[in-house]
């Protein structure tokens, strides 16, 4: 057969080579096959051999074509075989993979576990329509130091009527109910509103009908919405419940509506809605401040055009009346105001374990890259064998994400379980904590840092080992170059990140515990031991004239003091003043009247006698008040020191005289009689404010908190005080029965989950990073026993070496801590709402810490290094 | 399978000529007309699809000829049927491609 020119042949041979080698071969074949036997056909047609050619290379161009179509397959086949082989490799290494994983898991776990508690309170809307436009008018109030106090409800028409900014306007309260009728009265929370609430919040009720504006006048209000909750316990769920009473303090109510599951406002746990139907007084009392205001933003509208808006009816209001000077206007979206106070705390362990997860990850790129060191040879066969630098790349890529996304799916278990964990542990009052769960957002957020992770810690090792040195690694019994100049850079680096991130976590956790600490050291100016609280409530028609009420406490204390097991025991309002107290602004006799912007408010409690003595506040001069004090004899008052020395300073205040308004008010008189210590009644975390205090006899309270001290254990009591309560009364229900133990407890119960998170963040920060700091001079050691073996050889001694290594080690560890530092001081300032009486710069926490690090990173680079050099020099020489 | 109710026109045409018997790739161009650059990525995909088969040819035929083995397409079950419901959109394809003649391939010694 005559030799022909065969360029289709090369063509085909040529575009073969962008065929998947799966397909290779045999695709070659089909192509070579069918042009070499059209070839002999054309030859036995005897056609010219040009026009053959022509032919032959035309037909072999749509090869081109043949094999671009099989493109994606490559990519497929790529990838199973990427695959293949990194599950091979990860399985060839049991205990790699599994310490890897178990990072991994942990660390995305942790994540994740935040992260449905971020995604949970801070993320998902309210559940009401239009919630983001939801606003809290609060009044802003400079006389009392609180930002978020009541309105009255001429003020609040004011706002309703002249603002240009809301849909609409509502106002309401919290008001508490004593349901009876049934066996045990129950105390039940619900609120009182205008109709247009249910608007602003989208709500309606699933049976029956809302009440309306006309329901909203004194007679006509005897209407009542109840939740689903209280339906279905109160009413056995019974469908024909729309018309049915229900005494709700001691009067009765029509139900018309039952609302959906789920709705509670404006707490988690309200359960009934009555109409605010005021009388004409508190219409017109424009000095009464009990109603808080809440809108809806028209659409496009700013939280802080609202406030520029309201601010301006504000001030005409203050002009209008002199003696609103001193309150203005304070919008805050509702999002806001449920969920801003637990915000920063979130973000801030949100970050903690993404600090964490971080250094999880600079552990595992440093076993990577020491494991690359063993895998030099592999590669380089394979760069040899004409494997591309992007190929290799991805092959490594491919194991690192697998072994991140398996990370993933347990990770998500560990999540699962940790957020049980959370929830369980964490104060009942955290806002939202029923919207957290693992939702399709909290997946892809565990998906996102699988992956995230998965390139974080594999790619400076990919990177590194694609390249290899082919001439060293080849050689027989090459020492590979895992330990040359490069890889220890990339491994000081990632040792440097994890000591400045650990640094970080340990001075935020540092100046948490501190902080806690400040707290438990704050004197309280009571004595918590052995106390029991619980509140009464009473209602009905027999406590409407106050004597009845005073007497009702009255005899009860009597009756709880004569129980054994009880040292004393006394009443007031509220141990701990509740954010907004009963408060009234007052006038000195014999001052001159002071500018109404000027005056301050102070809240108003009633107290028994004997109060004073059961929580051991000190009494610093005067006399506590025993009882004697009537409704007809004068008026009397105990002040706080805080006060006394606000206001006396210098003097003595007993048998001064103030009121409460201005001196030409109608208010009685008040002699002070005793001066008493200072308690942190408004929690630990704010300075003690002035206090005012009347007798129960002469300002009786229909609802009251009962505090018992024990000989022992009080919670024992609590049964047998009950006892006495209903003996006066069996109708009034008796709620919040704690210890004092337990209410303080509370009081810090957040504060103490941020601080215990954190602090496990930040030990097992300070545990990876040993971990890794060992890792790395372990992994340094031993390449460098052979030159180590040299050095003793010619003669350097133990310490030289010894110190030579640990000099290396430490470097790398100031390293860290340099950048660590810089970065904690401009990262503890997003911290300072967290902190109390702890500076977010606080020296000592700054200083001691990195102490704390350096010993770490001396005893982990101390315990390999030792262990090095005290091989016999033959030996190491020998080593390969 | 998808590709039963999407079949184009250019593969119906190449699935009746193999159903005719012009089984091997460059048969099939020289009776559709089809250029190489569409004629084969029709049949992979339709072999991919399972409606058609590819085999390699005997090896003595092959080396006879001094070349490689070449590679023949039959329709499968399920291409029969995918061709029957294809005639029935494009009616004209049966009458366009002649039924075949005596293989020239085959009767060469």
């Amino acid at each position: 057969m005559k030799q022909h020119l065969r360029p289709h042949l090369w063509l085909i041979a040529w575009i073969s080579r962008f065929v998947p080698r799966r397909y290779r071969s045999d695709w070659k074949q089909e192509w070579e096959a069918e042009l070499l036997d059209r070839q002999s056909r054309l030859e036995q047609w005897q056609r010219p051999e040009l026009k053959s050619t022509r032919d032959l290379l035309k037909r072999s161009t749509g090869a081109l074509w043949d094999a671009l179509w099989l493109q994606p397959r490559r990519l497929e086949e790529d990838m199973f075989q990427d695959l293949r082989y990194g599950a091979r490799m990860l399985l060839q290494k049991p205990g790699f993979t599994f310490i890897a994983l178990v990072a991994l898991a942990l660390g995305i776990g942790a994540s994740t576990a935040i992260f449905s508690i971020v995604n949970g309170i801070l993320l998902r809307p309210l559940p009401y329509r239009n919630s983001d436009r939801i606003v809290m008018v609060w009044m802003d109030n400079h006389r009392l130091g609180i930002d978020q106090d009541w309105h009255s409800y001429p003020n609040y028409v004011d706002y309703r009527d002249q603002n240009q900014v809301f849909e609409q306007m509502a106002a309401f309260n919290d008001r508490a109910f004593n349901l009876t009728g049934s066996s045990d009265p129950e105390r039940v929370l619900g609120m009182w509103s205008t109709a247009s609430l249910f608007q602003i919040l989208g709500v309606q009720p699933s049976i029956g009908r809302a009440f309306t504006v006309e329901e909203e006048e004194p007679g006509k209000d005897l209407v009542v919405v109840i939740s689903h909750g209280l339906w279905q316990r109160w009413f056995g769920g019974d469908p024909g419940v729309i018309g049915q009473q229900l005494i709700m303090n001691g009067t009765g109510r029509t139900v018309i509506g039952v609302m959906p599951p789920g709705v509670t406002f404006p707490s988690k746990d309200s359960e009934l809605w009555v109409p605010l139907a005021l009388n004409p007084n508190g219409r017109n009392n424009r000095g009464g401040f009990s109603l808080k205001a809440i809108g809806l933003l028209r659409p496009g509208v700013s939280i802080s055009q609202a406030r520029a808006d309201l601010g301006t009816i504000a001030g005409r209001l203050e002009q209008q009346y002199s003696f609103l000077a001193g309150y203005g206007v304070n919008p805050v979206l509702l999002h806001d105001q449920i969920v801003g106070k637990i915000r920063p705390a979130l973000l801030v362990l949100l970050a903690a374990v993404a600090f964490v997860l971080l250094i999880g990850c600079a552990n595992i790129a440093n076993l990577l890259l020491a494991r690359a060191a063993t895998r030099e040879r592999e590669i380089a066969i394979r760069t040899a064998l004409g494997a591309r630098r992007g190929r290799l790349i991805r092959q490594l890529l491919t194991e690192s994400l697998l072994m991140s996304l398996i990370g993933g799916v347990l990770g998500i278990g560990v999540a699962i379980a940790g957020l049980k964990f959370l929830i369980s542990v964490s104060p009942p009052e955290t806002p939202r904590l029923d919207q957290v769960t693992v939702d399709g957002r909290v997946l892809l957020f565990a998906l996102a840092v699988s992956l995230s992770s998965g390139l974080l810690f594999g790619l400076a090792p990919a990177l590194h080992s694609s390249k290899p040195n082919l001439n060293e690694s080849l050689k027989e019994g090459g020492r590979g170059t895992g330990a040359g100049i490069r890889g220890s850079r990339i491994r000081g680096l990632l040792v440097i990140s994890e000591i400045a991130l650990s640094l970080v976590l340990l001075i935020g956790a540092g100046l948490m515990i501190k902080s806690f600490h400040r707290l438990q050291q704050v004197s309280l100016g009571f004595n918590p031991d052995r106390l029991l609280t619980m509140n009464v409530r009473l209602a009905g028609s027999k406590y409407r004239e106050g004597p009845q009420a005073a007497a009702f406490y009255q005899q009860v204390l009597k009756r709880i003091e004569a129980l054994p097991g009880v040292q004393s025991a006394g009443a007031i309002t509220d141990v701990f003043l509740s954010i907004t107290p009963n408060s009234g602004t007052f006038s000195i006799e014999g001052r001159p009247p002071v500018p109404p912007a000027e005056q301050i408010e102070v809240p108003v409690d009633s107290v028994s006698p004997g109060y004073f003595q059961t929580m051991g506040i000190s009494l610093l001069s005067g006399r506590e008040f025993d009882g004697t004090e009537g409704q007809d004899s004068p008026r009397v008052v105990i002040i706080n020191d805080s006060m006394a020395r606000r206001f006396w300073p210098g003097e003595d205040p007993l048998g001064k005289r103030f009121k409460y308004g201005d001196t030409d008010s109608n208010s009685p008189w008040l002699t002070i009689v005793g001066v008493v210590g200072d308690m942190r009644r408004t929690g630990f975390e704010l300075a003690e404010r002035c206090e005012t205090f009347l007798p129960i006899s002469q300002n009786p309270a229909g609802s009251m908190t009962l505090v018992v001290r024990g000989a022992a254990d009080p919670m024992p009591l609590a049964a047998a005080v009950r006892e006495q309560v209903w003996a006066v009364d069996h109708d009034q229900p008796i709620y919040d029965v704690k210890s004092m133990d337990k209410m303080l407890a509370d009081m810090t119960s957040q504060r103490r989950l941020n601080m215990l998170l954190m602090g496990i963040f930040a030990g097992s920060a300070l545990l990876l990073a040993a971990v890794g700091i060992y890792g790395v001079v372990s992994y340094g050691m031993t390449q460098r026993t052979h030159e180590i073996g040299v050095r003793m050889a010619l003669g350097a001694r133990k310490a030289q070496v010894l110190s030579l290594v640990l000099r290396q080690a430490m470097i790398v560890a100031v390293m860290g801590l340099a950048v660590g530092s810089i970065a904690s001081l401009l990262l503890t300032r997003l911290m300072v709402t967290l902190l109390y009486g702890v500076s977010p710069t606080d020296p000592f926490t700054f200083g001691s810490i990195p102490l704390l690090l350096v010993g770490v990173a001396f005893v982990a680079s101390y315990i390999p290094a030792r262990r090095v050099t005290n091989v016999d020099p033959m030996k190491a020489l020998r080593y390969e | 399978m998808a590709i039963r109710t999407s079949l184009s026109h250019s593969a119906a045409v190449i699935l009746q000529a193999v159903a005719n018997g012009y089984r091997y790739g460059f048969d099939v161009m020289d009776v559709t007309g089809l250029p190489s650059g569409s004629v084969y990525p029709a049949l992979r995909r339709m072999e991919q699809a399972g409606l058609v088969d590819s085999k390699w040819e005997k090896e003595g035929l092959a080396q006879n000829e001094g070349r490689p083995p070449r590679r023949y397409y039959e329709v499968t079950p399920a291409g029969t049927d995918a061709l029957a419901e294809a005639l029935k959109r494009y009616r004209l394809i049966e009458r366009l491609l002649p039924v075949p003649k005596p293989k020239l391939s085959r009767q060469r010694g």
